[in-house]
């Protein structure tokens, strides 16, 4: 499709003639070589980085795009392994110790220093932890930190000496946290930018700790990553180089990355092809199969760690009626929706936890029956869909979503023999509606920072801010609970499966499918591995050229 | 003093002036092209679906983008084989993938026999026409325009209207009476334009939460913005004309304001505001699918000619007549409104008339 | 002339205010907030930003001190980017999307009148219908298929512009065209309906039959009467391209004042959305002010009262 033409070449020339004045200003040597060449012999990765993130500072950035700046600027004690999600790779703490996976000590390394050249130091993260849970800061990552014993009190003001807080610095190198119970993969959970230390001192020239417009970000980022900030521009780019103070800074490779916040897919697509970028973030859905069938050497699909969903309002009469939920449940072919929407290699989800999660095996759901979920219907009392109200299907404005929502709806109203209305609405507006329960059915995804079903499951715990299915159960609630005290590892997830047992056997929402990434890399970019969280490690990056 | 020579005829006979424009319009074998073809299209979009029965709605997601003239080989999929409608439609070759026991053999009778039972679900084989191919999920496209036709026609016209008697009624008034109501009245103009659009989008929506006739709000919310350029075009043409002689002559002789305005003036008005109309009528079509898209208007599912050029563009280089089919519609209808509206342009024109 | 200019500059003020106050309210009507996301802000800490931002106040405190803060020009802080203010966003990119939007205009005008004035001296000939089916065509199909389908030719196949970007030169070729060729459409068609009305009357003929050139009659005399309903056009017209295009910045990644607009009111950026409206208001009524003098110098009968 893109190979193009001689013939179609010259004619095409007669109608750019116009255009000449413009073309003089062409670079004459660009056939030679396309921009991404030249940036991986100048060692520059260029990244689409889906749209312009509103702040890179780690303790208040909540968005992914701002997140994968973050990870180059700032290194916590844990840092993102190349290759797995699942281990720890020391960043700036050379090993640990912990007791009952409650008492976790770091040791720092002592050659780690900030981009200023400054040390590093166990008083920096101190400042750091208390920065994040400063009430007046107001950051919405502080409730990441509440692991630690005393954080959400002091968080809530309910008290106001930080010393109470479970984190204490053991001299200038050692650093310890008690947390509130058990958690064994606290190392996992402190790749978070929010556990990222900040510099003090420019924290506090630009207006102290608990200014939450602080413009350091913009002005004098000061960072421990492996990259400082170089340069930006709004909407244009950010670009980070090499950090020469970073403790490791040999092993970076790679001298700048150039972070542009291409917010259309089809246009990152396009810059994509043009030869202008190393990677790009995501293909729009029909070109994927499209790319897939032409064997393009650059696009790749890996699972992801989300959950796309619908949530059911079940204080909605109708809803009410667990069968119903059920019904609605198992009459979506979930696999001809994957394969034939999406057209990625997303998974058909019958679990609401996703897959790929170490040593937990999630239980499932039935997939698609149509007679079962007639037989549901009818037992609650809608023989034939007879006398099932008109619901809608609430759902934020974007092509995927309504592609996804028609699907669905046309499915329902086959198998069950029901009307169901389609409603859009914008970002905003949408939040507002399904946050007040103002809908019947709405559309909801979820996404894990760390690789541990409890992001998922706590979701859905009776009366928590983000349950508005209106689902309460107690049963489900003290299986958490057991789970959250259990200091075993296995005996833990055992929990947690019982829990997700009764969630989804009470279908207070349908999972749809697990998300998964489909993306374009090219070949110079050497050290990119699959990653069920997408969180790289940039230091280890290479870009090598291919071999003419 | 002198009078313009069009002053003296107009009382006469205004009767013999509109035969005069019809005959004039019937000469222009263009307008008459466009006519012809615009009625073509309506006549298409409200009965053709009574003809060309396939249903706009109806999915096959195993059939995906298909060519325009295919016939596609449909399976229809009944878990319970007394059902009605049956549970799923796919094709004969997805039918091998996941249902059959034995891939060649099961596709074989099924296309054999026209019908097939394997563990109690039911297939039957069907075929269907699709002239103009099919959408990403196997929709009919044609079937899609028709009904989106009715939508964009009916929001085209209404909306252009609205537009229209806002804009060219303000527009006179205020460039013909000037002075402080003209101030007043274009710096209300100006208030408006600044006004955000997509706020205000969302703010109708809410307002109207719940309301029933939702594809009322899409007129008031075009009709809202699409006046404003209108009625500036309309006062600075009246800015223009009030100084001619035919309208001071027509002031000194004590004409009635009101007749200025309507009989000498608003004539006079006609070629621009026709020639803006039909710019306008593009603009308001496009308007709509971006109201859809902000869940103003249709439901999500009922695409106009603007959602489906919309959605035909993201699927550009997959599937391009997704987005050629309705674009051909749409540009040949607004090229037939528009030589329609060019030869009623021409038709009515006063000046060329006394030729 | 200069009272005419004064005093519609000083019916800005007025009018100004009106536009503050009722965008003011509108956006505290909408549904949702700035602090609102997919993952909940627990209540204290919304409480927390609410009060930092001033959201805590009554509201008219609230609309007298933005009020004020808009007219000192010292702008409240953005939520939507963290450590800005409006003016950081408005002057780094009104530069580009003026660029972008004067080179649009120029072809915009420099396509669109000429064809115009010579669809509508020979009409209904060839040199009537080819333009006119062109300008059409351009008005038939959208940017956003325009602008794609341009980068897929020009970028992709021919690799002669970019497809992307704002950095060099090149990148600045198909984003202008793109909104140039919309806009010419426009312009075009708005001409020779214009330029048609003109010929026809009177003092076009007078001219003719004083033996004036067939170029004189039609460019000298009818020009200036023909292009009236332009100029009406391009007043509005020129605040909107200045101040960007949405969906062309957004398909050729222009770091625009344009997306600013439409992501304001997403993101529901009180503060970004009062402030680029404000601005963009302030265009606005420079155009129109720039049009109607305009209007006033090439209609000689105005000018003389």
């Amino acid at each position: 499709m893109y190979r193009f033409l001689s013939k179609e070449r010259s004619r095409a020339a007669l109608a750019v003639i116009a255009l000449l004045p413009f073309l003089s200003s062409c670079n004459p040597n660009k056939e030679k070589s396309s921009v991404r060449e030249q940036a991986t012999r100048d060692g520059i990765f260029l990244y689409g980085n889906t749209g312009e993130p509103p702040s890179i500072d780690p303790h208040l950035n909540t968005a992914i795009n701002g997140m994968r700046v973050t990870e180059a600027l700032v290194e916590g004690l844990i840092a993102n392994h190349p290759t797995d999600h699942n281990l720890p790779e020391p960043g700036v703490a050379k090993n640990w110790t912990h007791q009952d996976a409650t008492v976790w000590t770091f040791e720092l390394r002592e050659n780690a220093r900030w981009s200023n050249g400054d040390p590093l130091t166990a008083r920096d993260f101190l400042y750091s932890i208390r920065r994040v849970l400063e009430p007046d800061l107001g950051s919405n990552n502080a409730y990441f930190l509440y692991i630690i014993d005393n954080a959400q009190a002091y968080n809530e003001g309910k008290i106001t000496d930080f010393s109470q807080v479970g984190v204490k610095a053991l001299g200038d190198y050692r650093i310890e946290f008690t947390l509130t119970g058990p958690f064994p993969h606290f190392p996992n959970i402190i790749k978070h930018p929010a556990w990222h230390p900040v510099h003090s001192p420019t924290i506090e020239a630009a207006g102290g700790m608990t200014k939450p417009d602080s413009n350091w970000t913009r002005k004098n980022y000061v960072g421990n990553g492996p990259f400082k900030l170089k340069e930006w521009v709004v909407n244009k780019t950010i670009s980070v180089e090499r950090n020469p103070y970073y403790w490791d800074a040999e092993t970076v490779s790679i001298n700048e990355i150039h972070f542009l916040p291409i917010d259309n897919t089809n246009t990152e697509d396009q810059v994509f092809n043009s030869g202008r970028l190393h990677y790009q973030n995501s293909v729009p859905p029909p070109m994927i199969p499209i790319y897939l069938d032409n064997g393009d050497p650059y696009i790749r699909a890996e699972p992801w760690l989300g959950t796309y969903f619908y949530m059911l309002n079940t204080e909605v009469p109708a809803l009410a009626d667990k069968r119903v939920r059920k019904a609605l449940s198992l009459s979506i072919n979930r696999k001809a929706l994957v394969k034939r929407i999406l057209q990625g290699e997303q998974h058909p989800a019958l679990s609401f936890t996703p897959l790929g999660i170490e040593g937990y095996e999630p239980p499932e759901l039935e997939g698609f029956d149509p007679n079962l979920a007639r037989q549901l219907f009818a037992d609650a009392g809608y023989p034939d869909g007879e006398g099932f109200p008109r619901l809608s299907l609430l759902f934020n404005s974007s092509e995927t979503h309504k592609q996804i929502a028609e699907s669905v709806l046309q499915m329902w109203s086959s198998v069950l023999n029901i009307e169901v209305d389609l409603q859009n609405q914008e970002w905003k507006t949408f939040l507002e509606s399904r946050s007040n329960r103002n809908f019947h059915i709405a559309r909801s995804g979820w996404i894990g920072t760390w690789a541990y079903p409890d992001i998922f499951l706590s979701l859905f715990i009776s009366g928590g801010g983000n349950n508005d299915t209106g689902w309460a159960n107690p049963n489900y609630d003290s299986f958490l609970e057991k789970a959250n005290n259990e200091p075993d590892p296995e005996k833990r997830l055992a929990f947690m499966h019982e829990a997700e047992q009764v969630l989804l056997e009470e279908s207070p929402v349908i999972p749809i499918y697990h998300y998964s990434r489909v993306y374009r890399i090219a070949p110079e970019v050497k050290g990119w591995y699959p990653k069920l969280n997408d969180n790289r490690n940039y230091k280890y990056l290479k870009l090598e050229a291919a071999t003419p | 003093m002198h009078l313009s020579p069009k002053i003296k005829t107009e009382p006469e006979a205004p009767r013999s002036l509109w035969t005069d424009s019809f005959r004039r319009l019937l000469d222009n074998r263009l307008a008459l092209f466009g006519l012809g073809f615009f009625a073509f299209i309506s006549i298409m979009c409200y009965l053709g679906p009574f003809a060309y029965r396939l249903s706009p709605d109806s999915q096959v997601l195993a059939l995906e983008s298909t060519l325009p003239f295919t016939k596609a080989q449909l399976v229809e999929v009944r878990y319970d084989s007394e059902k009605a409608t049956p549970d799923e439609v796919t094709t004969l070759v997805d039918f091998g993938e996941v249902y059959a026991l034995d891939p060649e053999a099961d596709t074989a009778a099924l296309s054999r026999d026209g019908t097939l039972t394997l563990k109690g679900i039911k297939f039957d084989a069907v075929e269907r026409f699709h002239l103009l191919g099919t959408d990403s999920k196997g929709r009919d496209i044609l079937a899609r325009i028709m009904r989106g036709g009715r939508i964009s026609l009916g929001v085209a016209f209404l909306a252009t209207l609205t537009a229209l008697l806002i804009g060219v009624n303000y527009g006179l008034v205020s460039g013909y009476f000037g002075g402080r109501l003209d101030v007043l009245m274009m710096r209300f103009v100006d208030i408006l334009y600044a006004i955000p659009f997509l706020i205000f989008v969302i703010l109708l929506m809410i307002l109207f939460d719940g309301f029933r006739y939702k594809i009322l709000l899409v007129f008031i919310a075009i009709g809202a913005v699409e006046w404003l350029t209108m009625a500036r075009i309309v006062r600075g043409q009246v800015l223009h004309l009030k100084e001619q002689e035919f309208i001071s002559a027509a002031r000194a002789t004590g004409v009635k304001t009101f007749s200025i305005l309507s009989k000498h003036l608003a004539p006079n008005l006609l070629g621009p505001v026709v020639v803006y109309s039909t710019l306008l009528i593009p603009a308001v079509m496009l308007l709509e699918s971006t109201l859809s898209f902000l869940g103003l208007g249709m439901g999500a599912n009922m695409a106009s000619w603007g959602t489906m050029i919309k959605d035909g563009q993201e699927s550009m280089r997959s599937a391009p007549w997704e987005l050629i089919a309705p674009s051909i519609f749409f540009s040949a209808t607004l090229f037939a409104m528009n030589f329609l509206g060019d030869g009623l342009r021409d038709a009515l024109d006063v000046k060329s008339a006394k030729d | 002339m200069l009272t005419f200019i004064l005093k519609r500059l000083g019916q800005a003020v007025p009018v100004l205010l009106a536009i503050y106050t009722i965008t003011f309210f509108m956006i505290r009507l909408a549904p949702g907030g700035p602090f609102s996301d997919e993952r909940k802000v627990a209540e204290h800490i919304l409480e927390r930003q609410m009060e930092y931002y001033g959201y805590n106040d009554p509201l008219i405190v609230q609309y007298g001190r933005t009020l004020l803060q808009h007219v000192k020009l010292d702008l409240p802080p953005l939520t939507s980017h963290i450590g800005l203010t409006a003016a950081d966003i408005i002057s780094e990119s009104f530069p580009v999307s003026l660029e972008l939007g004067l080179w649009a205009m120029a072809i915009a005008l420099f396509l669109g009148v000429p064809a115009g004035v010579i669809a509508a001296s020979r009409q209904n000939t060839w040199l009537d219908y080819t333009p006119m089916s062109l300008a059409m065509t351009g008005i038939c199909l959208p940017t956003f298929v325009v602008g794609p389908i341009l980068a897929l030719i020009f970028g992709i196949w021919l690799r002669w512009t970019s497809v992307a970007g704002w950095a060099s030169p090149v990148d600045r070729i198909l984003p202008s065209l793109t909104l140039g060729l919309y806009y010419a459409a426009y312009i075009a068609r708005l001409t020779r309906g214009g330029m048609l009305e003109i010929l026809s009357s009177d003092f076009v003929r007078t001219a003719r039959a004083k033996g004036a050139t067939e170029f004189r009659a039609v460019v000298i005399h009818a020009l200036r009467g023909g292009i009236l309903p332009v100029i009406s056009f391009l007043g509005p017209a020129l605040a909107g391209l200045v101040t960007g295009s949405f969906v062309v910045e957004t398909i050729f990644q222009v770091p625009g004042l344009g997306r600013h607009f439409v992501l304001a009111a997403v993101n529901r950026d009180h503060s970004l959305i009062l402030s680029t409206v404000l601005f963009y208001a302030s265009l606005i009524m420079l155009a129109n002010l720039m049009v109607d003098v305009l209007q006033v110098l090439l209609n000689p009968k105005l000018r003389y009262k």
